[in-house]
């Protein structure tokens, strides 16, 4: 007898110790056919693992072969000696026939290297991308995707567009601007504002939902990236109810460094909503709108801490002698550390005697004062 | 034939610049990362180098860095995303970068400046 016919009769010995009773009968039939459910759950698993473990490294594969496809057919049809419409059309008929153009994983590997492509050239390049991505047949694969009844293929075929800059379907895109779900409506919005030519700021208009920092944060990339003109009505714009809209047309406002708002954007300074009026602070700063100086001051006690050290911030940038006295009275007084040490950093560039004061009596200004004159701690 | 290495992990943009230099008449050697880049300047003669900045296991930095101790004069063009950065510019061109291309940028206008340093 082998060693290892040995251990196996030792296991079935210790297995059929461990499953029989004292009285030498055996555990109940029930148990047996659980226990051997058991085992075949775990075969079945194990086997399934493989199977998706092979499938992933035949689709791996697959995947790293059409990509060396897709590389050398882009490199020849973008630089081919033959520019012709017939030689494009040519090459194009010819790669469909090489590849699985039909399954939707390799329309995707292929929009997704045109992207890519227009990411990293500029020039001729990018001006033949389109053409290949229509020749390609791609088109109706996208707009499939936008169509699609799932939220979620909505956005891919949207960042598809985006990123094509492909504006052939504007009205198809600015209908799901309305949609009801909010990642769909997001993207919906962001793509329209991407690839609109006339006045794409105005959708913000009919815009009924909030928006959501993220999306006010890419939508000012594209204003920047694209260079959009400011919109001719946009001081109308702060009269929007939705506190999230009002605070993205007051950054617009200070984007376009629209000074004939600034009598609108002071009396924000009043409005009910604290982050409203937090925006409004921080737009008086860049603005410099010096008259905002008196409201400032006496809207501060009011004012939750991180508004009064946007407040101090604004104060530091546009404030006149009196806004130094109201720095140096507030120091005085019980604030927290935040408080006194922003009012300081403000104190240092309002006051031209803050070197010269000394502040004896008290140790914590005296320590406040020092961190601020600090040079290595400086903001 | 004169060579080039290119050094860039995108294959899609090795593969057209490539192609691209190719047509110029140029050799064209593509490696992946950095460890195949310093590699193949020490094992193998090439008239260019071409590194991206962002690459695996080293930076563009350290190949102009590696290559230029190797033989200070095979001119070195430098493709980065980080073109706004100025450090990254002026660092590139400390260690002794022949030329700085910001992405994204034109192969044509990449093969002009390569045909600029290797015919002068």
């Amino acid at each position: 007898m082998t060693y290892s016919s040995a251990y196996i009769l030792a296991a079935f010995s210790f297995v059929d110790e461990f499953i029989r009773f004292r009285d030498g009968s055996y555990l109940s039939h029930a148990l047996n056919v659980a226990l051997f459910v058991l085992l075949l759950s775990v075969v079945y698993l194990v086997f399934q693992l493989y199977i998706v473990r092979s499938r992933k490294f035949r689709s791996g594969s697959r995947r790293k072969i059409l990509q060396n496809k897709i590389n050398n057919f882009l490199s020849e049809l973008i630089f081919s000696d033959d520019q012709s419409e017939e030689g494009y059309d040519d090459q194009i008929s010819k790669f469909k026939k090489r590849v699985p153009i039909d399954k939707n994983w390799c329309k995707d590997l292929l929009i997704q290297n045109i992207i890519d492509l227009d990411r990293n050239f500029k020039g001729e390049v990018t001006s033949k991308l389109l053409s290949i991505y229509f020749k390609l047949g791609l088109q109706d694969y996208t707009l499939a995707l936008v169509k699609s009844p799932f939220w979620f293929y909505k956005t891919k075929g949207l960042y598809y567009w985006r990123e094509l800059k492909y504006g052939g379907k504007l009205s198809l895109v600015k209908k799901l601007i309305t949609s009801k779900n909010p990642n769909l409506r997001s993207s919906a919005l962001i793509t329209y504002i991407s690839l609109a030519e006339d006045g794409p700021l105005s959708v913000l208009e009919e815009y009924t939902e909030s928006i959501s920092l993220v999306e006010a944060l890419n939508i000012l990339e594209i204003i920047q990236r694209k260079k959009i003109k400011k919109p001719p009505n946009l001081a109308s714009w702060l009269n929007f109810k939705e506190p999230s809209q009002l605070i993205f047309a007051v950054k617009l406002i200070v984007y376009y460094n629209d000074l004939s708002s600034a009598d609108e954007v002071v009396k924000l300074l009043h409005a009910e909503n604290p982050k409203v009026r937090l925006a409004a602070f921080e737009a008086c700063r860049r603005l410099f709108l010096v008259e905002a100086e008196p409201i400032l001051r006496s809207r501060f006690a009011e004012e939750s801490e991180e508004n009064q050290l946007e407040i101090i911030k604004t104060l530091s940038e546009i404030g006149s002698e009196d806004a130094a006295t109201f720095l140096l009275d507030l120091i005085q007084s019980p604030q927290t550390s935040e408080v006194v040490i922003a009012s300081m950093y403000a104190l240092s560039s309002l006051d031209g005697d803050f070197e010269q004061r000394s502040f004896e009596s008290n140790e914590s200004l005296k320590a406040a004062k020092a961190h601020v004159l600090d040079p290595y701690l400086s903001e | 034939m004169k060579s080039v290495l290119l050094i860039e992990d995108d294959k899609l943009i090795s593969s057209l610049v490539r192609f691209r230099l190719n047509k110029e008449g140029y050799h064209v050697t593509t490696v992946e990362d950095g460890i195949q880049g310093l590699d193949a300047i020490e094992n193998g003669h090439h008239d260019l180098i071409i590194t991206d900045v962002m690459i695996p296991y080293k930076n563009g930095i350290e190949i102009i860095n590696h290559s230029k101790k190797i033989n200070p004069k095979i001119p070195v063009i430098v493709l980065s995303s980080l073109g706004e950065e100025e450090a990254t510019v002026i660092k590139a061109f400390e260690m002794g970068a022949s030329d700085f291309i910001p992405k994204p940028f034109n192969p044509n206008e990449l093969s002009v400046r390569v045909n600029r340093l290797l015919r002068h």
